[in-house]
């Protein structure tokens, strides 16, 4: 390794429903102006590499990542695109820095879901041959995680519903959150049906919105900032496609991730040691799931968990201080906008949302149907 | 940016991305659509080195990579892992909400497959119950041939 | 030899389609609502570079610099000249729509009078023995009622004699 990678700045847009007076190319516009003068850079001059993340899909034409070099300053440099979600961006960024090969990296995620019905999608996500065709999409599939999470371990909606009130809650205080309130259980419960036990609130809104980054060698990195973040550790890991291959109830892909983390970073102890975690929950429950294959609680424990009050803001190990996806987060920007507010924690500009003293944050990416990929970075000051 | 021009309308462009495909199963799965097509049976495949069933069928082990070229015969009769019920209309679904659906592990298989639970009062799914395959009268050779799957009736 | 049982191969179709409403941003939106209203095709230059966009951009693709200031905006065309051109004879689907393309079919670049500025569009012309490159076009506008704010609020370029 030539040396420890670092991020320097991070900016995002505020997240909305529909940003009808943006294109695709202007979000990411907006989040590389803001990230360049963050990190005091010339985008012209200093930048050499540009990772960017976003789905032909979603954005609706082939090559989603043709425009991004028109507004990054990016003709004639070196640009790749993830069509994955954008923690893997983050990590791919690392590695062109790991690799020797650029010293400054810009990395960017977009995505506008109000363009489009994201149902289809999902739907053409799932295996064509077997599936595609019974008309199954996230929803349904992460309806059908979260039955089985619940029968095998007793985790109840109740619970799922807490995550939903902490998060919205949460997003009060985070002024780039797209949706946020002050609600019961009970709420959440009664709040329409789409997928037993799955509400309408318990699944992320539609949003539309950007996310970008600046990463450094440690040399550059030092010289940027005096409040560098460093990425100390980084693991990912796959599921199989197919629902009825795997167990449900647990994440097998994110603990063999997240162990992989841990040990880069030499973390021992992940509840004891980690400040900070900023999680991808697309359902209310997987955020309970997701801690389990993080290793903050045991497994089958995620419900106990959320009830313990450890995960509030206030608590010994909050988790989505920012209001998480639940708040409202595009796919393919999830992941990145996770890395973006460990990142703002680390370096004390969350403002209201703050963890005190943070200084050891865990970001995590996920995607495909039920959490099947998973990307896990622990970053560090 | 965004202020500069409030008074106006935000402008769209509307249109389709429609894009046809005729997506070639290959061997294995061709095997299996024509078997419940044609004789109204669901096969899965045992893989020779780990002996682990597979359905819906693989041509490479999940578990140990090896390679698989048959199929093995599995009963139509399996048991509920998991389920939902869908309460929501989308631009994809097959069927009319509300509808079950679940994810079933066929007798002497090792891996579940995804379908539709018919015939049952929602009221009576639970993960345990027994069903079994019912199958189109008019069958395509597609996971649609396959109605759903129902409940298997206590005899006595 | 013999022959191989021929084994029955199975093919699955589905058509992907899903529905679009692309935000087009600004200063594209503008542009839009320019040819709107106005029959206007609107250019803009780069403040640093001196680069030249048809649609107007707001940055400039090179130094990044900002040009979007309406005021500096210059009608162009609706007059121009071909640069190069291609005319398509074989159909095929076309996806935003779902139907076939009409053949011939030709497409321009057209170097529009009042900046040096290139506008991509459809030709009238499509008899590739009446079309040269150098050969003086105009924009042909859908009639007012009939535009709705998008690059076919102009039907095509049509071929004039000066
Ligand atoms: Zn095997
Ligand atoms: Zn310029």
């Amino acid at each position: 390794m030539p040396d420890r990678v670092g991020i320097v700045a991070a900016a995002m847009t505020k997240f909305e429903a529909a940003k009808p007076w943006q294109h695709l190319a202007e979000l990411v516009l907006e989040v590389t102006d803001k990230v360049v003068e963050a990190a005091g850079i010339s985008l012209q001059k200093d930048v050499e590499s540009i990772v960017s993340c976003s789905q032909d899909h979603w954005d609706g034409r082939t090559i989603s990542s043709m425009p991004i070099p028109d507004v990054t300053c990016g003709h004639l440099k070196d640009e790749s695109k993830v069509a994955d979600d954008g923690a893997y961006a983050v990590l791919y960024g690392a590695m062109h820095i790991l690799s020797g090969d650029h010293k400054l990296v810009l990395v960017v995620s977009h995505c506008a879901e109000s363009h489009t019905d994201g149902t289809i999608i999902e739907n053409w996500s799932i295996d064509h041959i077997f599936t595609r065709m019974l008309g199954l999409d996230y929803t349904l599939a992460a309806a059908m995680q979260a039955r089985r999470y619940m029968d095998k371990y007793g985790i109840t909606p109740e619970q799922f519903a807490k995550v939903v009130v902490k998060n919205k809650g949460n997003a009060k205080k985070n002024p780039y959150a797209q949706d946020s309130a002050t609600l019961s259980v009970i709420d959440v419960l009664k709040s329409q049906m789409l997928a037993d036990p799955i509400t309408v609130m318990d699944r992320k809104p539609v949003s539309d919105g950007a996310c970008a980054m600046i990463l450094a060698t440690e040399e550059i990195a030092k010289k940027l900032t005096d409040k560098p973040v460093w990425i100390k550790g980084a693991g990912n890991c796959y599921d199989p496609h197919f629902l009825g291959d795997r167990e449900l109830a647990d994440c097998d892909a994110l603990e063999t991730a997240s162990k992989k983390a841990y040990k880069m970073a030499g973390i021992k102890n992940p509840v004891k040691e980690i400040d900070v975690v900023e999680l991808s929950e697309y359902y209310s429950y997987q955020e309970l799931l997701w801690t389990e294959g993080l290793g903050l609680c045991k497994r089958g424990e995620g419900g106990k968990f959320i009830d313990s009050g450890k995960t509030q803001l206030n608590g010994d190990i909050p988790v989505n201080p920012s209001g998480g996806l639940l708040s409202g987060i595009p796919i393919t920007v999830a992941g990145m906008s996770r890395v973006a507010e460990a990142v703002w924690q680390l370096q004390g500009r969350s403002g209201e949302r703050q963890i005190p003293g943070a200084k050891l944050a865990v970001a995590h990416g996920c995607g495909g149907i039920c959490g099947q990929m998973h990307c896990v970075l622990v970053l560090g000051n | 940016m965004a202020n500069e021009v409030v008074k106006k309308e935000p402008m769209f462009t509307e249109g389709y991305v429609i894009m046809p495909y005729k997506y070639s199963v290959g061997t294995l799965a061709s095997k299996f659509f024509i078997e419940i097509r044609d004789h109204k049976k669901i096969n899965g495949v045992k893989c020779p080195k780990c002996n682990i069933v597979i359905v819906p069928p693989r041509s490479v082990c999940i578990k140990c990579f090896n390679k698989i070229e048959d199929l093995v015969e599995l009963s139509g009769k399996g048991t509920l892992v998991t389920y939902t019920v869908a309460h929501y209309d989308s631009a994809v679904q097959a069927m009319k909400p509300p509808y079950a659906i679940g994810v079933i592990k066929l007798d002497g298989a090792d891996t579940a497959i995804t379908h539709f639970i018919g015939e049952v009062d929602f009221k009576e799914l639970k993960a345990g119950m027994k069903l079994e395959a019912v199958f189109n009268e008019t069958r395509n050779a597609n996971i649609l041939d396959i109605k759903y799957f129902k409940p298997v009736k206590n005899k006595g | 030899m013999k022959a191989k049982p021929q084994l029955e191969l199975i093919y699955l179709d589905m058509t992907l389609k899903m529905p679009f409403k692309w935000n087009t941003g600004e200063p594209l939106g503008e542009f839009f609502r320019e040819l709107k209203a106005n029959e206007k095709i609107y250019a803009n230059q780069c403040p640093t570079c001196g680069r030249n966009y048809c649609p107007p951009a707001n940055i400039c693709t090179r130094d990044h610099s900002r040009c979007n200031e309406k005021d500096k905006w210059v009608a162009v065309g609706p007059k121009g000249t071909l640069l190069t051109f291609f005319i398509c004879e074989q159909s095929f689907l076309i996806p935003t729509t779902g139907e076939m393309l009409e053949v011939p079919f030709s497409v321009g670049l057209v170097m529009l009078d009042g900046a040096p500025v290139v506008l991509q569009h459809c030709l009238q012309e499509t008899d590739v023995e009446k079309i040269k490159p150098g050969m003086r076009v105009e924009a042909v506008f859908k009639p007012k009622e009939e535009r709705k704010g998008n690059i076919f609020d102009i039907i095509h370029f049509k071929t004039i004699k000066e």
